[in-house]
């Protein structure tokens, strides 16, 4: 799983810095985003949209053990991204954004409610992005975008439920208001970022490396 | 411009971390003992299981001991929905699992002893231990209403019935000790026994006197309307026995039945310290 979690890290990384190379000067956009209903790979537990799967019955010790626990709401914490964006062309922006989604359930004991345990689960992904703005104006853009990386999750409870996957963001419409300081909002959207995000970022130019002749 | 960028992001971050969703709604409240009923429901089921065995066993026996005038009656009465066949040495109900090998004597003759079989090794044990008394024992079997392989010895003394109604014989009062494994899996489509040792349990129980198992009218049958209750089944009602579960740690239980109303029988299950009534 290490090999093939740095595999497609690097080839990530590759396409990502092998569209720069041109002198002049670069619009960077760095932003900050909160996410609702990211899909993170916890939702597709056995325990599916929060539906059991079974073929029948449950067997008497799995009865007996879910008397003897209740659970109470599981809560998300939404998506926290930070990302990164190059304008390479007026209307392509590549970019990658690191993001965290948290889902955190506490399981009481039926005989003892004060006795309790944690059921949570922390996901991190990485998500080189490729966005296509499609209306550029000086204060207003809209885009669309696709992002495809790398994501793993870790159960504070059991290792074992420790998981490592894909981590995939498409985004139907998007928009951003302002200049250099702007505000940003995605809708249409499904992936690890979430259905609808929002956010904020600035955006500045910086000088490319240019080879000399 | 520098009081601006941390102004948002103070506001942003207070909405939101202040905006948790919540994506799944958490179990309603359970009761401390809930764990302890389902246990007590499963020990009822196997108890159950053998009394009604033995009940049937009682009445074939009378039946076959009653003069011809009076078979018809009887098997109408007892019998309404099997036909009784007499197979090499073998009772056999049709369109029931057990056949019982009665070795020619009457249930009712002291240290008579009747096999109750099913399949090729299922047996359970049935011997005339005094009047209306009977020892049965078993080891190994598996009953068709639960497929827990269980082993038993138990004495069972016929009563005089607490509910009124054409067919029913006997309640029994019921003492001695038994276990069983639960089935790893009860599957729609494959009920047999599954001894998957990492989703069964070991189950015992104890009952040190006696508890009172009465003929009570089968809730979910569709028969229940007739005048008598066609589809019985027997229900512990009075009386107290202990319960113990082997998980990855023992635990006890101790159920005290209280008596048969007409809302269920009201009884005390006392689970990790905790004692609660409960009527079902």
């Amino acid at each position: 799983m290490n090999r093939r979690f740095l595999l497609i890290l690097a080839v990530n990384l590759l396409c990502v810095s092998s569209l720069f190379g041109q002198s002049g000067k670069r619009e960077v956009d760095t932003r900050f985003g909160y996410g609702i209903y990211p899909l993170t790979f916890d939702l597709f537990n056995d325990n599916f949209w929060g539906c059991a799967w079974h073929d029948g019955y449950p067997s008497v010790k799995e009865d007996y053990h879910n008397a003897l626990e209740f659970a109470g709401d599981r809560v998300s914490s939404g998506c926290f991204s930070f990302g990164r964006y190059y304008k390479v062309l007026r209307w392509m922006d590549l970019g990658a954004s690191i993001s965290y989604a948290g889902t955190y359930q506490t399981i009481y004991n039926s005989a003892n409610p004060g006795l309790t345990r944690r059921d949570d689960y922390h996901s991190l992904f990485f998500t080189p992005t490729i966005r296509f703005s499609w209306f550029n104006r000086e204060y207003v853009r809209m885009y669309s975008s696709v992002g495809f990386g790398l994501g793993m999750m870790f159960s504070s409870e059991d290792k074992d439920k420790n998981e490592a996957g894909p981590s995939i963001q498409l985004t139907g419409f998007g928009i951003s208001v302002g200049k250099r300081l702007y505000g940003f909002s995605e809708v249409q959207s499904v992936g690890t970022l979430g259905f609808i995000t929002f956010g904020c970022g600035y955006r500045f130019n910086v000088a490319t490396f240019s080879k000399k002749r | 411009m520098k009081r601006a960028l941390l102004s948002i992001s103070i506001l942003f971050c207070i909405f939101s971390l202040s905006s948790c969703v919540i994506i799944d709604e958490g179990d309603s409240v359970k009761r401390k003992t809930e764990a302890a009923k389902i246990i007590f429901d499963n020990v009822e089921d196997n108890i159950s299981a053998m009394v009604d065995l033995c009940d049937m066993a009682v009445k074939l026996s009378r039946w076959i001991d009653a003069p011809e005038s009076g078979k018809g009656a009887l098997e109408d009465l007892w019998f309404p929905d099997y036909k009784l066949r007499y197979e090499g040495d073998k009772w056999i109900f049709r369109d029931m699992s057990y056949y019982f090998t009665t070795g020619g004597k009457s249930l009712d003759s002291l240290n008579s002893e009747w096999i109750v079989g099913y399949g090729t090794a299922q047996r359970i044990r049935i011997k005339c231990t005094g009047k209306e008394t009977w020892s049965v024992k078993c080891s190994g079997s598996l009953f068709t209403c639960n497929y827990h392989l269980s082993d038993a010895n138990i004495i069972l003394t016929g009563r005089c019935p607490l509910l009124s109604g054409s067919g029913i014989l006997f309640d029994y009062d019921v003492s001695g000790s038994g276990s069983f494994i639960t089935n790893a899996s009860q599957s729609y489509n494959y009920p047999e026994y599954d001894s998957n040792p990492d989703n069964t349990l070991t189950i015992s129980y104890n009952i040190a006197q006696k508890v009172r198992f009465v003929t009570t009218p089968d809730p979910e049958s569709y028969y229940s309307n007739y005048d008598y209750p066609r589809y019985r089944e027997f229900r512990a009602s009075e009386g107290e026995m202990d319960i113990e579960v082997l998980d990855e740690s023992t635990e006890t239980i101790h159920a005290e039945m209280i008596s048969y109303t007409p809302y269920g029988v009201v009884k005390y299950l006392t689970f990790k310290g905790y004692r609660e009534v409960w009527t079902y």
